[in-house]
C-alpha cells in the first residue's frame, strides 16, 4: 500500500479527555504527517481581566484558568502585579507560596503518572498512584480549605498561615511520600512492559526542544536543563537553590523519549519533597501580607501605572503572565496568560512523526497537556485519501492491545 | 552574560528605550532581572537576529498585545541564559505598530516555536505577519467573522457577540 490516509482523532483528546484535535496523516500504521487544532473552548479569560474585573477579582479568575495549576496561575499573576505596582512581598509569604506550589507539583505529577499508566493499560497502577495522590490532596485541603481552587494567593502575600500543627502534618505527609517513593520507582522505572512501551517512543531531540521552545519536564527530558525555579528564581527557590533535573542524573543517558519524561517527573516528586522539608525548617517569621486592608490595596492598584512579568515553573513547565496597569483604571490595560502547554503542543509533531497510532495516547499524554490552559486527532490516510475520526475508546483499546502484545511476545 | 553587558550591547547597536526591572525574592534577596526594550519597527528583525549572538537558541515565551488607541504595541518575551542558577534574563522586546498599518516580519523562520503565538496575535488583534505561511485560526473557530478582533479596544471588537458567543457555532450550518 503506497497511499496514505488522514485520521482525525478528536474532538476530544484521547488521553486527557479534553478538547484538542490532532490530524494525523498515516501510511499503513506509520504516522507521516501531524497537524494540531485547538479553537474549540477559548474562554476569553484575558478579555474579562482587561474589561470587567478589578485586579483582586482577577486572582480568582486566574485560579480558574486550570483545575490543576491553580496555584501557579494566580501566583504568576500576583507576581506580575507586584512588579507593576512595586509591592514588596513579606518573606514568610514567599515561603508559604513555595510550599503550596510544590504540593501542587507532587499532586500534578502523581496524577500524570496515573494517567500514563492508564493509557498503556495498567489500571491497577493507575488506581494505586491516585490513591497515593489522595494524601497530598488531603494535605492541601487541610492547609487551604479546598482541594481544588485553593484561594490562598493575594497581591502582596498569601491569605493563610501555616501554623505549627500544619507544619507537623506536612512533615508527616512528606515522610509518607519518601517511604512510598521506592515502590513507585520500582513500578514505573523497573517494570519491563512500561519500559518496552515507552523507551525510544515519541522522541524529542534536544535541538527540536530548543527550536520549538519546549518547556518544563518535556524540555528537561530531552536534556535541556531549563527550569524557571533554577534560572529565574522567585519566591523561596533562590534561597534553596533548585537544580534542574534531566534524565542523565538517574541513569547517565538522555533519550528524550516518553520513558525519560517519566524519570524526570518522578524525580521531581522527590525534589519537591526535599524542597518542602527545607522550606519548613527555614521558614522566617513575620507578616503574611504587604497590605492587609483590601480597600487600600485596591486604591493603590488603581493609582499604579507600570508593567510586570510573572514567571513560575508550573508542574508542566514555564508559566508566564504579562500585566500592564494604567493609572485610574481598575481592569488591566493588558493581560496575557501563556500556559506551558501552549509551548508543548508544537513538539508533538516531531514526537509523533514516524510512530504508530497505538502510541498516540501515551506520546500525547507524555507532555502532560492541559487543554483548559490552552484546546482534537484526525487521521488522514494518504494512501486512500480518506479521512476518519478515531474515538478515544478505540484509540485507548489500540494502546492497551499493543501493551498486551508486547507483554506476550516481548520477554 | 549579565544584564549590564546585554544593555551595553543593545545601546551600541540600536536606538532603543531600555528599562531594567529588578525584583528581589526570599531571605537572601536574590534578584531576578527583566529588560524591557522598546525599538523602532525597522530594527525589529535585526534585534531578533542579535539575540542569536547572545545565545544559540534564545527562548521565546509569548507575544502580548496592548491596544494603545492609535497604536498596537506588541511585546515579544524572550529569555536568554538558561541552565545556570539565576542566570536567565528576560528580554521583552516592544514594537509599536500604527493601526493603519498593522504589519511586522514573522520570526517563525528563526524560531519555529513562535508559530502558535503569531497565529494567535493574527486572529485576536489582526496583525499581519509578513512571511507567516500558516494563518489559519488556532483558538477561534474556523467560521469566525472576518475583521473582528476580540482583544482590540475599538470598533473592530465584536460587541454584538458579547455574552452570546455560542451563536457563532449554530447547529445545522454547513461548516459545523
Amino acid at each position: 500500500m503506497n497511499e496514505s490516509y488522514t485520521i482525525p482523532i478528536g474532538p476530544l483528546h484521547p488521553a486527557i479527555h479534553e478538547p484538542i484535535t490532532l490530524k494525523l496523516e498515516v501510511s499503513g500504521e506509520r504516522i507521516v504527517g501531524v497537524d494540531v487544532f485547538c479553537s474549540q473552548v477559548h474562554r476569553g479569560i484575558e478579555w474579562i481581566g482587561m474589561n470587567r474585573n478589578n485586579a483582586i477579582q482577577s486572582i480568582y479568575l486566574a485560579e480558574r484558568v486550570c483545575g490543576i495549576c491553580n496555584i501557579c496561575h494566580p501566583l504568576c499573576m500576583v507576581q506580575a502585579i507586584e512588579k507593576a505596582a512595586e509591592i514588596e512581598v513579606p518573606e514568610r509569604a514567599e515561603y508559604i507560596r513555595t510550599i503550596m506550589a510544590e504540593l501542587e507539583r507532587i499532586h500534578s505529577h502523581l496524577l500524570w503518572a496515573g494517567v500514563a499508566a492508564h493509557e498503556i493499560g495498567f489500571d491497577t497502577v493507575f488506581h494505586y498512584t491516585w490513591a497515593l495522590r489522595e494524601n497530598v490532596m488531603d494535605l492541601i485541603e487541610y492547609l487551604t480549605g479546598n482541594r481544588v481552587t485553593k484561594a490562598i494567593m493575594m497581591i502582596g502575600g498569601v491569605r493563610r498561615d501555616i501554623k505549627e500543627e500544619g507544619a507537623k502534618k506536612i512533615k508527616e505527609g512528606m515522610k509518607f511520600y519518601l517511604e512510598n517513593f521506592k515502590k513507585i520507582e520500582e513500578i514505573y522505572l523497573h517494570d519491563p512492559t512500561i519500559k518496552m512501551r515507552t523507551r525510544d517512543v515519541g522522541i524529542l531531540t534536544k535541538e527540536d526542544a530548543l527550536k520549538l521552545c519546549a518547556v518544563g519536564p518535556t524540555a528537561r527530558a530531552s536534556g535541556v536543563p531549563k527550569d524557571v525555579r533554577q534560572d529565574f528564581p522567585y519566591a523561596a527557590y533562590g534561597d534553596y537553590g533548585v537544580k534542574a533535573i534531566t534524565p542523565d542524573v538517574y541513569n547517565g543517558e538522555v533519550h528524550g523519549d516518553v520513558f525519560d519524561r517519566i524519570i524526570v517527573r518522578l524525580l521531581e516528586v522527590k525534589q519537591s519533597v526535599d524542597i518542602i522539608n527545607w522550606v519548613l525548617d527555614n521558614m522566617p517569621s513575620g507578616p503574611l501580607l504587604a497590605e492587609k486592608n483590601l480597600v487600600k490595596l485596591k486604591i493603590r492598584l488603581k493609582k499604579a501605572e507600570g508593567e510586570g512579568i510573572g514567571r513560575v515553573e508550573a508542574p508542566r513547565g514555564e508559566d508566564i503572565h504579562y500585566v500592564r496597569l494604567k493609572a485610574g483604571e481598575e481592569p488591566f490595560l493588558s493581560w496575557k496568560i501563556r500556559a506551558p502547554t501552549y509551548n508543548n503542543v508544537l513538539p508533538w509533531i516531531p514526537m509523533l512523526l514516524g510512530g504508530q497510532i497505538a502510541d498516540v495516547p501515551i506520546v500525547a499524554a507524555s507532555t502532560d497537556p492541559c487543554m483548559s490552559c490552552l484546546n482534537r486527532v484526525t487521521v488522514v490516510d494518504t494512501d486512500k485519501k480518506k479521512e476518519f475520526e478515531i474515538t478515544k475508546e478505540y484509540m485507548h483499546e489500540l494502546s492497551v492491545r499493543k501493551t498486551r502484545r508486547l507483554m506476550r511476545n516481548g520477554r | 552574560m549579565n544584564s549590564q553587558d546585554i544593555i551595553e550591547k543593545i545601546k551600541e547597536r540600536f536606538e532603543a528605550d531600555i528599562k531594567l526591572q529588578q525584583k528581589a525574592h526570599g531571605v537572601k534577596k536574590i534578584k531576578e532581572e527583566t529588560i524591557f526594550v522598546r525599538i523602532k519597527r525597522e530594527d525589529f528583525r535585526k534585534f531578533v537576529e542579535f539575540l542569536f549572538d547572545i545565545e544559540k537558541y534564545p527562548h521565546f515565551s509569548v507575544i502580548s498585545a496592548t491596544d494603545l488607541g492609535e497604536e498596537i504595541e506588541l511585546l515579544y518575551h524572550f529569555s536568554v541564559g538558561y541552565g545556570e542558577f539565576n542566570g536567565e534574563k528576560m528580554i521583552s522586546l516592544g514594537v509599536k505598530l500604527p493601526k493603519k498599518d498593522l504589519k511586522i516580519e514573522s520570526i517563525t523562520d528563526l524560531i519555529p516555536g513562535a508559530l502558535i503565538s503569531e497565529r494567535e496575535i493574527h486572529e485576536m488583534v489582526g496583525v499581519d505577519f509578513i512571511g507567516l505561511k500558516d494563518t489559519r485560526h488556532f483558538f477561534l473557530p474556523e467560521n469566525w467573522p472576518e475583521g473582528k478582533y476580540p482583544w482590540r479596544r475599538d470598533e473592530t471588537f465584536p460587541k454584538e457577540m458579547l455574552n452570546k458567543l455560542y451563536e457563532t457555532w449554530k447547529e445545522g450550518e454547513e461548516n459545523e
